[in-house]
């Protein structure tokens, strides 16, 4: 089973924003260029966010909500292939949940 | 000094650590306690001032301005969080559950804009919160019988008093076999 570990600041030691127009670490890129390569070439893949304690609603709805509305990602397939982790900050991943939950339930109705 | 009055003294220095230990503990804690709730009261008051003051004309500044708030918050919550956790950590209980913040995280600023006041929803939120807090403590301080708060509170000087213990008396009875 290949697997892989992701720091987010490796993509961006700043993120921010949701769109491009916000900026260079925002979750679209994040989505666009490091997720969504990374689910379709490995099995598993694991988010570690901690290293920035800033993460904005808008950049986690759209880099991980945006998987099931932009990316076309099911949720069986971001539940099995997707976890995500950060050492301090454990209402971030809650978020996480929430966005991509919402994301879901957008998607079926 | 003979044996069982050592114990004694043993026992009675112990007792006196852990009652001076518990006082000092538990007033330290009622004061970070006390501090951090009143951070967490100046962060839904802040939210409350800044929704209302920021006028928003033309629809482009609105989404930064919203990103901008969104980015405030984060920052404030994420050291309300760490500094919570930190007490966790001292209290050596849940005292604060830091899921519980998710709730603010999870505000849409965009719509807290619009609405230029705290929606109904934040409010039972920050009550939510600041009451589970005061139950924690309560629960934790209060509530429990003597013996279960006693051992909750510290099982490793419980721990390290019994191996104490354990190391006198092996040490008198050595002493009595090689001695007589």
């Amino acid at each position: 089973m290949k697997t892989i570990e992701l720091k987010v600041i490796d993509f961006n030691p700043k993120p921010y924003g949701r769109f491009p127009k916000h900026g260079e670490g925002c979750g679209e890129n994040y989505r666009e260029k490091v997720l969504v390569p990374a689910l379709h070439k490995y099995d598993k893949v694991h988010v570690n966010l901690t290293g920035y304690n800033r993460y904005g609603r808008s950049f986690l709805d759209e880099a991980f909500g945006g998987l099931i509305r932009e990316s076309e990602f099911t949720g069986a397939q971001i539940h099995s292939k997707l976890s995500y982790s950060h050492d301090l900050l454990e209402s971030l991943i809650i978020v996480i949940d929430d966005r991509i939950e919402a994301a879901i339930r957008d998607c079926e109705s | 000094m003979t044996f069982a009055q050592l114990l004694v003294v043993f026992v009675g220095w112990a007792f006196l650590f852990y009652l001076n230990n518990r006082t000092l503990r538990r007033s330290e804690l009622s004061r970070l306690k006390e501090s951090l709730t009143k951070e967490l009261e100046n962060l839904f008051d802040w939210l409350g001032e800044t929704a209302k003051e920021k006028e928003i004309e033309e629809e482009d500044e609105k989404e930064l301005k919203a990103l901008e708030l969104e980015d405030e918050l984060a920052i404030k919550i994420s050291l309300v969080e760490i500094r919570f956790r930190q007490l966790n950590d001292y209290a050596k209980f849940l005292l604060f559950n830091p899921a519980v913040l998710s709730g603010i995280r999870k505000i849409d600023t965009e719509i807290l804009l619009k609405g230029r006041k705290l929606p109904q929803e934040i409010h039972i939120k920050q009550y939510d919160i600041l009451e589970d807090i005061e139950q924690s403590y309560h629960q934790h301080y209060f509530k429990k019988s003597f013996f279960a708060s006693i051992w909750l509170n510290h099982k490793d000087d419980i721990a390290g008093i019994i191996a104490g213990l354990s190391i006198v008396i092996l040490v008198f009875v050595v002493a009595e076999v090689v001695f007589g």
